[in-house]
């Protein structure tokens, strides 16, 4: 009787604590962008972050789209030939790539970058005192530090998935025309046909959400973090892990809100 | 060093009562009062864990005690609206232990940050707005005041030795001419010259620009080289306080054995905890 009870006593503490946290994370949220509405804005630090968020993940980015666009061609082309489907090829390559593949790779190569990297940075600035330095040199912190990365991340995704997006339909388009002989008129009038404007705008709309989940889970795991190098290094992993888990959440959400019927 | 003798009509710069701070079942702070008169160099002693950085971030609102009060010229800063809070702070420069420079920055540009946050200055006659350009040549002859070369200030202070460091942190702490002065820790992790350096330097700075100042230590010749007054923290209560130049014969035995560094006498339970 005891070991149940202390087993519910312990989902119960876990699932309060999940509460907390959401919580927190909410209440962190919602600071950092009122800031952002709240003169002065810090434009030379969201500069910085927009560079490191946008232009700096770009080659990761690109490479992981232009493959995954050529692996979709492939593999469907395996699958399709059975049927005599290979016609179908551009539309799923271009559907995969705008709605899903564009965002969601591109988030997750981000978290994996970006994510750990606005962790570790606030994080050591946490465990160095600089953060109470901020504050005595009459800046807020976050302010100073959290406003500029949750804008950064929301504007520099999209723009992101819009490169992602074009080189993810040239892999396939590439692996389309010199491997599995499709003609590249043919194959770029059925792309055109397929997309539709919807497709690219809600895959963008995605990203927006994800850049701003990643730069919120750096900045709290790193803002929040504890006890010297150690707890830096937790807040690094929980702020990528947590990204990760956040964007592959929300994919399905956002999925579901706007293209189930 | 030798402050101004403070007034008796006159009301403390820093009044604290009854200050009370605990993490979970630690009691850090247990009833401290103290009072630091204006222009007086204020030097607070005790071992590690003793609450000396606790209050200190007490003062300054880093951290919220659990009771007490704090005053700053007569003003509640626990009671303060955001905006005389903002303005109490504009009042206070601080050194801490590690620097706690800006790695992101140049030297220059951590030494000129409280001069160009936007935020930070409400901008008058005394304090005109500066252009990055004014700053730069600022922070070059605030880099000079602590012995420092203006070239210095294009350097990432992680190019920097912990001595350069900590003379970058008080140039940052010093840039806006704060009425007061926290230092936590000065000396800690220098050499004896270096040492010394930093507490001469220290001396200039807060004879120079009349500020009241408060600085935490164990260093006992950091202590008597910085302190007008002293008072020793030990478990979160204030035990003694007097003058800096009697800190090593006080007649009290906590502080008598902590300024000689003796192992036997009564905080000896305390280390063998």
């Amino acid at each position: 009787m005891n070991a149940v009870a202390d087993f519910i006593a312990a989902i119960g503490r876990a699932a309060l604590a999940l509460i907390r946290s959401a919580g927190a994370i909410a209440l962190f949220a919602l600071e950092g962008l009122s800031h952002a509405v709240r003169p002065p804005f810090y434009w030379r630090v969201f500069g910085t972050a927009l560079l490191d968020t946008g232009f700096l993940s770009l080659p990761v980015v690109a490479l992981t789209a232009l493959f995954s666009g050529g692996v979709i061609a492939l593999q469907s082309y395996t699958g399709f030939a059975q049927y005599h489907a290979q016609s179908a090829i551009a539309s799923i390559v271009v559907l995969s790539v705008t709605r899903e593949l564009g965002p969601v790779l591109a988030g997750l190569m981000v978290a994996g970058r970006v994510g750990a990297a606005m962790a570790a940075e606030i994080g050591t600035m946490r465990v160095t005192d600089q953060i109470d330095a901020l504050t005595t040199l009459r800046t807020s912190p976050m302010k100073y530090l959290v406003t500029p990365r949750l804008l950064a991340g929301i504007i520099a995704l999209p723009l992101l998935v819009v490169v992602a997006d074009i080189l993810g339909v040239a892999g396939g388009f590439t692996v389309a025309t010199a491997k599995l002989a499709f003609s590249p008129t043919a194959y770029i009038t059925a792309t055109m046909n397929a997309v539709k404007t919807s497709d690219v705008t809600v895959g963008l709309v995605k990203a927006a959400v994800f850049g701003f989940l990643i730069a919120l889970m750096g900045c709290y795991h790193g803002y929040t973090s504890r006890g010297g190098a150690e707890g830096v290094g937790s807040a690094t992993t929980s702020a990528v892990v947590s990204a990760s888990i956040l964007v592959l959440a929300f994919d399905y959400l956002l999925t579901d809100l706007f293209f189930a019927q | 060093m030798t402050g101004q003798p403070p007034s008796p009509s006159k009301p403390p710069k820093i009044r604290i009562r009854g200050l009370y701070k605990s993490f979970g079942s630690k009691h850090v702070l247990s009833g401290v009062d103290l009072d630091v008169a204006e222009g007086t160099s204020f030097v607070i002693i005790g071992g590690s864990g003793s609450g000396k950085s606790v209050l200190l971030r007490c003062i300054l609102g880093l951290i919220t005690p659990d009771a007490g009060t704090i005053e700053i010229d007569g003003k509640d800063v626990l009671t303060a609206s955001w905006r005389e809070r903002e303005a109490i702070i504009g009042e206070i420069g601080m050194l801490f232990q590690n620097g706690a420079l800006f790695d992101s920055l140049t030297v220059w540009e951590n030494v000129a940050f409280g001069l160009l946050a936007p935020e930070a200055r409400r901008h008058s006659a005394a304090h005109p707005r500066l252009t990055r350009a004014q700053a730069k040549v600022r922070a070059g002859e605030i880099l000079n005041q602590v012995g420092l070369d203006a070239s210095v200030g294009d350097l990432s202070p992680s190019e920097l030795s912990g001595g350069m460091q900590k003379r970058v942190g008080l140039a940052r702490a010093i840039a806006d001419k704060p009425a007061i002065l926290f230092f936590d820790e000065p000396t800690t992790g220098l050499d004896p010259i270096m040492g010394a350096v930093i507490d001469g330097l220290i001396v200039d700075c807060v004879k120079q620009m009349g500020s009241t100042a408060i600085a935490i230590t164990h260093d006992m010749a950091s202590a008597q080289r910085i302190g007008d007054e002293a008072a020793m923290l030990y478990k979160g209560k204030l035990v003694w306080q007097g003058p800096a130049s009697s800190l090593m014969h006080s007649g009290n035995p906590l502080v008598d054995q902590f300024t000689h560094g003796r192992r036997e006498g009564p905080i000896t339970m305390e280390l063998r905890r």
